[in-house]
């Protein structure tokens, strides 16, 4: 109870700190290969300069394979200095997967999984323009499974 | 410009060709030409056929990959062998497969998929304690993917007490996203027969592949489908048992654990089944024995 009741004073403060500063809280980004899978598209809404909640999702076709996936998540400022930042981002994944069969003598598979996910990334932004690196490690039903992202976004 | 975008967003892998009907190995000749070895010594049809896969890596030395086997009590005792990737070079008096074949007591087919640097041939084969007749090749769809090479399926009958048992060894590309491994590998089973046995590498590598360049590693985490299930689901449609499940592992690669290989059966009872640690290859044998 203490320790909620710290988390939202905290918050709170930086989301007048966040305010101040000009920079708008919403963030909309495109991603390739990080935790939405081949590509994604996401939104992101800053609690404070340093803590915020937000979601990729994808739908993408892989060679007739068809996978979408969603992924919600938490994001956290490490380290900051001008436009450069480290951050860790912390998540749930959930995927599903359907291979249409090509041939006639099988019907395909479908699957669904979820799982979770932790990211450390650099950052480097502007007031405007967002591009972050990340390293990924996937966990989920089907063991755990690296992933290299890389993210443009916008702030309006 | 236009041509280059739709590229970009379609993809880089396409189906080149889709591969060529059975044909005899006589049909074949030059370089790519195939080996057919004498029917081995008679002996009497066994009640348990036991049938390995095992991808040599070249079989770049042959005296010790047959000691390897010989010293094997699952392998040394396998009625029908199937190998992949061993090689054939003008350099050499023998062929290595007729080399392993010799050593082992076994008579051969041998037919190369495409021709390697330094004069020589690369392919696969089937060995047997019993005659091989009938004996086919196709050439499996091609895939215009980074470092392409053409695949192959071998077809053979196993003469057994005049019952023959049509049997087919293969080699599938490595970097193939799911449906283009089926795509791959369905000709191989077609056109064969009901009763029969097929396996060798399937190059199963865990994950859908982007381009045949980038594998989807936490895609596949999440979901848990790798390319071994939906190959075992394939064969499984179509009314085949497997030796090994999709979890055992069967290649020496570092961190990742993947199932390259297996074999499967129709109309014959698996009775037992597994991979056997050998040295010799970056791969390890599977081996299963079959009722008849």
């Amino acid at each position: 109870m203490r320790l909620a009741l710290v988390v939202c004073v905290l918050v709170s403060q930086h989301q007048v700190a966040a305010a101040d500063d000009g920079v708008s809280r919403h963030l909309f980004y495109g991603e390739l290969l990080g935790k939405a899978g081949e590509y994604g598209v996401g939104y992101e809404l800053a609690l404070s300069p340093r803590l915020a909640l937000g979601a990729a999702g994808s739908f993408a076709v892989v060679r007739d394979q068809q996978l979408a996936t969603f992924a919600p998540y938490l994001h956290l400022t490490l380290l900051a200095h001008h436009t450069h930042a480290l951050f860790a981002e912390l998540g749930a994944v959930v995927t599903h997967s359907k291979v249409p069969s090509p041939v006639s003598s099988w019907d395909g598979m479908t699957a669904t999984g979820g799982g979770g996910f932790a990211s450390i990334g650099y950052q480097h932004a502007t007031r405007h323009l967002v591009m972050r690196a990340t390293g990924s490690a996937i966990v989920g039903e089907g063991g755990i499974g690296p992933a290299v992202g890389f993210t443009i976004g916008i702030r309006p | 410009m236009k041509a280059a975008l739709l590229a970009l967003v379609a993809g880089c892998v396409d189906v080149a060709n889709t591969g060529t009907a059975w044909e005899d190995l006589s049909a074949i000749t030059g370089e790519l030409a195939p080996e057919h070895g004498p029917d081995p010594a008679p002996l009497a049809a066994p009640t348990t056929l036991r049938v390995a896969t095992f991808n040599v890596h070249f079989a770049d030395d042959v005296d010790n990959l047959a000691a390897q086997i010989r010293a094997s009590t699952y392998l040394a005792r396998a009625d029908v062998l199937f190998v992949q990737e061993i090689r054939r070079y003008h350099s050499e008096p023998v062929s290595r497969v007729e080399r392993l074949a010799t050593a082992l007591g076994m008579t051969w087919v041998y037919a190369p998929a495409h021709t390697v640097d330094n004069g020589g041939v690369h392919g696969v084969a089937i060995l047997s304690r019993y005659p091989l007749v009938a004996a086919q090749v196709r050439q499996l769809p091609y895939f215009d993917q980074p470092n392409p090479e053409q695949r192959i399926a071998l077809r053979a009958d196993v003469v057994l007490d005049g019952a023959p048992l049509h049997v087919v060894d293969v080699h599938l590309d490595t970097r193939l996203a799911p449906s283009d491994r089926i795509r791959q590998l369905d000709p191989a089973l077609q056109d064969v027969g009901d009763r029969m046995v097929i396996g060798g590498d399937l190059n199963t590598l865990p994950w859908t592949w982007v381009d045949g360049a980038v594998p989807l590693t936490g895609t596949e985490a999440v979901v848990g489908q790798d390319q071994a299930t939906i190959v075992d689901d394939f064969f499984a449609g179509n009314g085949f048992a497997r030796a090994i499940a999709s979890d055992v592992v069967t290649t020496r690669a570092p961190i990742f654990s993947m199932r390259l290989d297996d074999l499967y059966a129709r109309e014959l009872a698996v009775t037992t089944g597994d991979v056997e640690h050998v040295d010799g290859s970056d791969h390890w044998p599977v081996w299963f024995d079959l009722r008849r």
